[in-house]
């Protein structure tokens, strides 16, 4: 009887002990959902409402790194410059899990300090940062952020003449850091620093050789930097989820993309990095070794412990035996693999570079083989000097991707060819008020009693917060989607053609103000 | 028979209390970053202010000179640290806007601008002794750069692993008079952050 009460303890403890790890949340789901469909304001959105305000949560900075991702996506620079600030602060400390490793032995992923990602998350997060600064025009914070995505990794050496495993330090084979480093030193005329970046890529991957001899010619004078797909999902996966496998949401192919300028369609350049290559390489990945140790211990302790509970007539024998098992089973349950993960990780980069004309140009991006996968970016200007600009294409083909043409006056691109009312009020313009604007608003038809004031009080009483114009940066859902913020995503964005460049329902204002002003016109 | 079992229970305790509070003591946390800091910056600029002040380029001047109209001109980072733009304008405008550099200018006849993009920035504020239009100013004569550049070294410690970052962190400065394209004027700081850890953990 009483070894039937031992048995029944144990498959009960066993019961309780798995699946303690975090996994992917519900909003996780829907801003995947978002990212697939090109609509990355939403994903942007969700990614600010529901970060965690706790900063002894483990998800605190990949939350951050996801504001990042989405709200670069969406183009959205005063998010994304925010968020790229704290990911470089955070990601630069070094060693702030140093001396964890025993307590994560015990413990889990939990005893870590704060959760940075998986390494290629993190370099991905610097190439991300990376690509900020790029679009800011800041060459020299481009290439340090670049620099930043080549640290160092661990992989288990054979150690010679023995079938011991040892932890070497290797360099970096992270494509995108040695590309965007590259980039930024050629922009500040660091030469040797550029031919050193560039050897460091084609000697990672020799299929670069072509976008590296672009490079260091410079003649070009436009970057694109270029991301499709969804990172790879993060499973638990073999005995007890101890080992944390990455399964590819988009899967990987070599198709290259194409830039198209103003009808002319340039050569293909090919993919940069593959995250879902990356995912499943052991370097770029964490304890996984330490997670099977676990398992594989605990295993052992758990069927010792039964078999000397279970055959023992000797009831010390027997707690001891459960002791042990108990101790297995703790062991198991905390070696299951932690599955949290960044969600705005891409699968695959592309870095394309074009030589466009004085003024503004229509790019497209496609890449081949892909018709969903493709853009067309109206507003592309070029006034003398180099631009950077980043498009993260939908998987999914929308129709305002082949759009091509500006349909919204906005604050990034300034008036359309004709005098528009705003768009709350009947009109094409989505742009912050102010005394010029309203000279236009009133060449539209606006009522001369109107001021800047009332058009703000207009905006209050629609429950539109306008970017530059409240506290902070608008965490919604742009008003032309139906949403409550106004904000001018950048031009090159797929957020700036999702927005400006597809039509959008005719606005029905509800507030005193806006009723009165339409009154007034009609 | 209980009193067995007790011992076993609290041989069993004591083991997971020890495994816990090893995990949290077993090895002494290494972190740190080689991040440029707000010391630094008021450092740098501190160094650069002494030297400009120090330099021959005021000491035979005074308020009957040919005036100077020195543009702040770009604060660039050639380093392998990203700074954020106001820590490389922190440097600037902690040297040209120090109130011992400013006396020093007005008795020297020397003016600064802003760069027409930084003007244009302000052109809402009227500024004392300024224009409303943001290019009606004197021409520039001279112009105020600084540099940012870094060395960086990583150390391998016992182990053979390179766990070690240190950043000598190299700030300079220069005027250059824009006629000649002279450097009339150029003063250095340096400084090294070092700190311990792997960026990975």
């Amino acid at each position: 009887m009483r070894r039937w009460v031992v048995m029944l303890v144990l498959v009960g403890a066993a019961a309780l002990g798995v699946g303690c790890a975090g996994g992917v949340r519900p909003s996780d789901d829907a801003i995947l959902r978002a990212m697939h469909n090109g609509d990355y304001g939403v994903a942007r959105s969700i990614a600010m409402r529901e970060k965690t305000r706790k900063i002894s949560d483990k998800r605190y900075l990949l939350d951050r790194q996801l504001v990042l991702w989405t709200a670069l996506a969406e183009g959205d620079m005063p998010a994304a410059n925010g968020a790229a600030d704290y990911t470089y602060d955070q990601l630069r400390v070094q060693g702030v899990n140093a001396g964890t490793d025993f307590g994560r032995f015990f413990l889990g992923d939990q005893a870590v300090r704060v959760w940075k990602g998986e390494p290629f998350e993190q370099a991905a997060a610097f190439a991300a940062v990376a690509t900020v600064d790029g679009v800011n025009g800041d060459w020299g914070n481009m290439r340090a952020s670049a620099l930043g995505a080549t640290f160092q990794l661990r992989e288990l050496a054979e150690v010679e003449g023995t079938a011991e495993n040892e932890v070497e330090f290797i360099a970096s084979d992270f494509e995108p850091g040695h590309a965007l480093a590259a980039l930024g030193e050629r922009r500040l005329g660091l030469r040797a620093e550029m031919e050193e970046s560039l050897r460091a890529l084609v000697a990672i991957s020799p299929g670069l050789g072509g976008l590296a001899a672009r490079i260091r010619t410079g003649s070009d004078n436009a970057a694109f930097i270029i991301d499709y797909g969804l990172g790879p999902e993060k499973v638990a996966a073999g005995e007890d989820g101890s080992v944390a496998a990455f399964e590819p949401r988009t899967p990987s192919d070599s198709a290259g993309v194409v830039v198209s300028v103003n009808g002319r369609t340039g050569g293909a350049f090919p993919v940069l990095t593959d995250y879902n290559r990356l995912a499943s390489d052991l370097k770029w990945t964490s304890l996984e070794e330490q997670r099977r140790a676990k398992s594989a211990i605990g295993t052992g302790l758990v069927y010792g412990g039964i078999g000397v509970a279970a055959l023992s007539d000797d009831s010390g024998a027997q707690l001891a035996g459960l002791g042990a098992a108990l101790a297995g089973l703790a062991l198991k349950a905390t070696s299951r693999a932690d599955t949290r993960q960044c969600v705005g990780v891409p699968q695959r980069t592309y870095l394309a570079l074009a030589t466009l004309p004085q003024g503004v140009s229509l790019v497209s991006i496609g890449i081949e083989g892909r018709p969903g996968a493709r853009v067309e970016l109206p507003a592309i200007e070029i006034d003398g000097g180099f631009r950077v600009f980043y498009v993260r294409l939908p998987v999914r083909g929308q129709a305002w991707g082949a759009g091509g043409r500006v349909l919204y006056a906005n604050d990034a691109t300034g008036a359309l060819d004709r005098p528009e009312l705003p768009w709350v009020l009947g009109g094409r313009c989505v742009r912050s008020p102010s005394q010029d604007l309203l000279r236009e608003y009133r060449a539209a038809g606006l009522p001369e009693w109107v001021t800047v004031g009332d058009l703000r009080i207009m905006y209050e009483e629609e429950g539109v917060a306008i970017s530059g114009w409240s506290a902070g940066v608008p965490n919604g859902v742009h008003v032309l989607e139906g949403g409550d913020a106004m904000y001018a995503p950048v031009p090159g964005s797929v957020g700036f053609v999702r927005l400006f460049c597809g039509e959008h329902p005719v606005y029905v204002a509800r507030g005193e103000m806006a009723i009165r002003i339409q009154n007034d016109m009609r | 028979m209980r009193a067995r079992a007790r011992d076993i229970l609290r041989v069993g305790a004591v083991c997971v209390l020890a495994g816990a509070l090893a995990g949290g003591c077993a090895t002494k946390q290494r972190t740190g970053s080689t991040r440029f800091t707000v010391s630094d910056v008021e450092f740098s600029a501190g160094e650069l202010r002494r030297e400009l002040l120090a330099a021959e380029l005021l000491a035979g001047r005074s308020r009957d000179s040919q005036p100077f109209v020195i543009m702040a001109g770009d604060a660039v980072n050639l380093s392998s640290e990203r700074l954020p733009e106001a820590d490389r304008w922190g440097v600037v405008s902690m040297i040209l806007y120090d109130p011992e550099v400013r006396a020093a200018f007005e008795a020297t006849n020397v003016f600064v601008h802003l760069t027409p993009e930084k003007r244009m920035l302000f052109r809402r504020y009227v500024l004392p002794g300024s224009s409303a239009d943001p290019y009606d100013l004197p021409a520039d004569t001279h112009l105020f750069n600084v540099a940012f550049r870094s060395i960086q070294r990583a150390a391998a410690v016992a182990g053979g692993v390179a766990d070690a970052r240190k950043d000598v962190f190299v700030v300079d400065a220069q005027i250059t008079d824009l006629a000649t394209g002279r450097v009339v004027w150029s003063g250095e700081t340096s400084f090294a952050r070092q700190a311990r850890g792997l960026l990975l953990d």
